[in-house]
């Protein structure tokens, strides 16, 4: 297993233990924006705050349309 | 994965006018060879410098760059200034980074670092970046945090015994360049920032609740509390803060104490013996007074067998006198009776008159006695022979050569300890001579300061936690409240609060998770590779500690609680092949003189390793360390480049590749 993913695969297996109803691709997504700005910290937190917010907003939209 | 194309200097240290060296884009090792003074750690550092626009000393402290442009051009062409050239590839692109200091306009001849400007660019596939897109695309590829684990100093390598201490500064520091190079901030990071939202969340959440009349004094106290709480973490942050400045500073001063040990040592040494010095010639001056007082009495030793023999003849003649008197005394109660029968004519005990004859006995008998002038006589001879007697003693006493023997031996002794003594404190004035003791003394000082400024800050931060945790249960009381109403925006908002908390609380756990198994891995691969390295059969694996400090385990189970220098430098190799292989960041190794302190059984299985322990490795050595004919047997394919740093002069080297 490569570090990478020995990484996202720690989280994968928390996440399907502890929290399940939390979207596995929003928490790799954060994870990725995190690795890849490590050392830009505002920009990490601003492309998170994107990624809660698009999640929310679909989460919201399909609620509306689910009735 | 990075990988290093090429280096191109130009007038960078000892390295006149342009000089480049190329790197194949094979994996394996390439050897450049140096002697002592040539230029090795300036290669070193000028890839650092490249990368991070630093110079380090060995001792990792940063060095002014106006002094790293070569010497003889400046002083032969009246040209100042320095550049570096350094491409390389990351994930299958191409980059070419270009550092270089030259003389700001109007200065002739620089004399500081304000008096060069700095140019720095960055090429990805030709194109220019702009200076945010190269910091950031640099800061990616290289972070200077983890840089210490591919650019490294052999003989800082004992640095890493430190993370067997838990306690120590230093040692928190290189776990924290660790955990960056593992990976491990990406979850630490992922917690801070979604704690942030979270709270963000929070603080949506009580505006939401301030709109609806019913929940609108909740909203109000909810934001009052969290502007309280923000407050108070705010505070705690600023101490947190500080906490790690004087925590480095800390590190920084132990690394500074470590290397003035030796003179710390010489200046106690000092003080010692300056102490003991005056302490001699105190017990010194004391003894000659002593010395002085008997050696007044001393020429009556001279005259010792005289005086015992006056002294005894005269105690002969006190006995006999004394005898005399005794005698005396006792006969003169007869006497006065003989003397009386004569009168008499009488015995006047039976009262017979004397015959002639008796009284002619008589008579010769009592003129035999000592008469009261004559006893007095001898009463006062008696005294006086005493008094002599005496006086003749007192003479013998104080004449004692014995004593004066038994000072004289302390004095010499005590000459001998304090000749000693200033020979040595002679020897470390000279060693100590140039030391600037004030600043030394200061180190000390600032060192204990920082230790007790760090005591009061963990009390004041120990206290604001227990203040933040008080009122996080009150805002969740607060909260509680607030969820028994039903309000579509509040609902929003606390979905978005909900989900911020949880995944704050997913990657909090993954952060404990993940350490645990990294540790685990770390252990397993640094065994591997030590059981490789190590020339000891008995050394069965490496033990890792909470701060991935290793220890070496012996077969028999024991942990081996001491190790050589050598065995330091393996483990630390060791570790850094492990590091290596589980980081997420890749990247060459570029080592500066690392077989110094090892064997050549040891050397040879660490040049054997080297092509596993990363895809490009550089090595940086002079020929004793590493036989050239030696390596090249041992990497055989492996070898990609060597290179030699030739003297031209002493302050001008240059690069030749070996063929």
């Amino acid at each position: 297993m490569t570090p990478e993913n020995e990484l996202l695969d720690t989280i994968e297996e928390l996440r399907k233990q502890k929290f399940p109803d939390v979207p596995a691709e929003l928490v790799e997504q954060i994870a990725t924006i995190e690795r890849n700005f490590t050392e830009n910290r505002p920009e990490a937190y601003k492309r998170i705050v994107q990624a809660i917010d698009t999640h929310l907003a679909v989460q919201a939209s399909g609620k509306k349309a689910g009735g | 994965m990075l990988s290093i194309r090429s280096i191109s200097l130009t007038d960078f240290g000892p390295f006149k006018g342009e000089q480049r060296i190329d790197f194949p884009a094979d994996p394996g090792v390439s050897i450049i060879y140096g002697e002592n003074m040539r230029g090795k750690t300036t290669l070193l550092n000028a890839i650092r410098y490249a990368l991070f626009g630093k110079v380090m000393t060995r001792g990792a402290t940063q060095v002014a760059l106006h002094q790293i442009g070569n010497w003889e051009t400046a002083k032969d062409h009246g040209k100042y200034g320095f550049k570096v050239v350094l491409e390389f590839e990351n994930e299958g692109l191409k980059y070419e980074l270009t550092r270089e200091h030259r003389p700001r306009a109007g200065v002739t001849i620089p004399q500081t670092d304000i008096d060069y400007q700095q140019d720095c660019f960055l090429r990805k596939d030709g194109q220019v970046l702009g200076p945010d897109q190269r910091d950031s695309e640099l800061a990616r590829i290289m972070p200077e945090t983890v840089s210490r684990f591919f650019l490294f100093d052999g003989e800082l390598l004992q640095q890493y015994e430190e993370l067997l201490r838990n306690e120590s500064d230093m040692g928190r520091n290189i776990k924290e360049a660790i955990e960056r190079i593992l990976g491990v901030p990406v979850l630490t990071n992922g917690r801070t920032d979604l704690g942030e939202l979270f709270k963000d969340a929070q603080k949506r959440e009580a505006k939401a609740a301030q709109k609806n009349q019913k929940t609108q004094a909740l909203g109000n106290q909810h934001e009052a509390l969290l502007k309280q709480r923000d407050g108070l973490q705010e505070d705690t942050d600023r101490l947190k803060s500080d906490l790690a400045t004087l925590r480095s500073s800390k590190a920084s001063k132990e690394e500074e104490l470590r290397k003035t040990e030796r003179t710390k040592a010489l200046l106690d040494e000092r003080a010692r013996l300056q102490d003991e010095i005056a302490k001699a010639e105190n017990r010194l001056n004391e003894k000659q007074e002593r010395r002085q007082e008997l050696l007044t009495d001393v020429w009556k030793g001279l005259l010792n067998s005289r005086i015992r023999a006056t002294r005894e003849g005269l105690e002969q003649d006190l006995q006999k006198d004394s005898d005399t008197y005794q005698r005396a005394l006792v006969s003169a109660d007869i006497n006065e009776k003989l003397r009386k029968a004569l009168e008499d004519g009488q015995c006047s005990s039976c009262g017979q008159d004397l015959s002639a004859t008796a009284k002619g006995r008589i008579t010769a008998l009592v003129s035999e006695t000592l008469s009261n002038d004559a006893r007095t006589h001898l009463e006062a001879k008696i005294q006086e022979l005493k008094s002599r007697i005496a006086a003749l003693k007192q003479s013998e006493a104080t004449s004692n050569a014995d004593v004066l023997q038994e000072v004289q031996d302390a004095i010499d002794e005590l000459i001998v300890q304090k000749a000693a003594a200033e020979d040595r404190l002679s020897e470390v004035k000279d060693q100590t001579k140039d030391l600037d003791e004030t600043e030394l003394r200061k180190l000390y000082s600032d060192f204990e300061r920082t230790v007790i400024d760090m005591g009061i800050l963990q009390d004041g931060i120990k206290k604001q936690d227990e203040a933040l945790k008080a009122i996080n249960e009150n805002i969740s009381k607060v909260e509680a409240e607030m969820a028994k109403f039903a309000d579509a925006d509040l609902d929003t908002e606390r979905t978005r609060k909900d989900l911020c908390e949880k995944l704050r609380s997913l990657f909090a756990s993954a952060v404990d998770a993940y350490r645990e198994r990294l540790r685990g891995r770390v252990e397993k691969d640094a065994t591997a590779l030590f059981v490789q390295l190590t020339s000891e059969p008995e050394y069965k694996a490496l033990s890792i500690n909470d701060s991935y400090g290793l220890t070496i385990v012996h077969q028999d189970g024991s942990v081996i609680p001491v190790r050589s220098a050598g065995a330091e430098h393996i483990v630390a190799l060791s570790l850094m092949g492990a590091l290596q292989q589980n980081a997420p960041l890749r990247g060459p190794i570029v080592m500066d003189s690392p077989f110094g302190r090892l064997d050549h059984v040891h050397t040879t299985k660490v040049v054997q390793a080297l092509p596993s322990m990363a895809n490009q490795v550089m090595l940086l050595v002079y020929d004793s360390e590493l036989d050239p004919k030696q390596a090249r047997n041992q990497l055989q394919g492996k070898l990609q480049k060597e290179y030699r740093i030739a003297r031209r002069t002493a302050r001008h080297s240059e690069l030749e590749p070996i063929a």
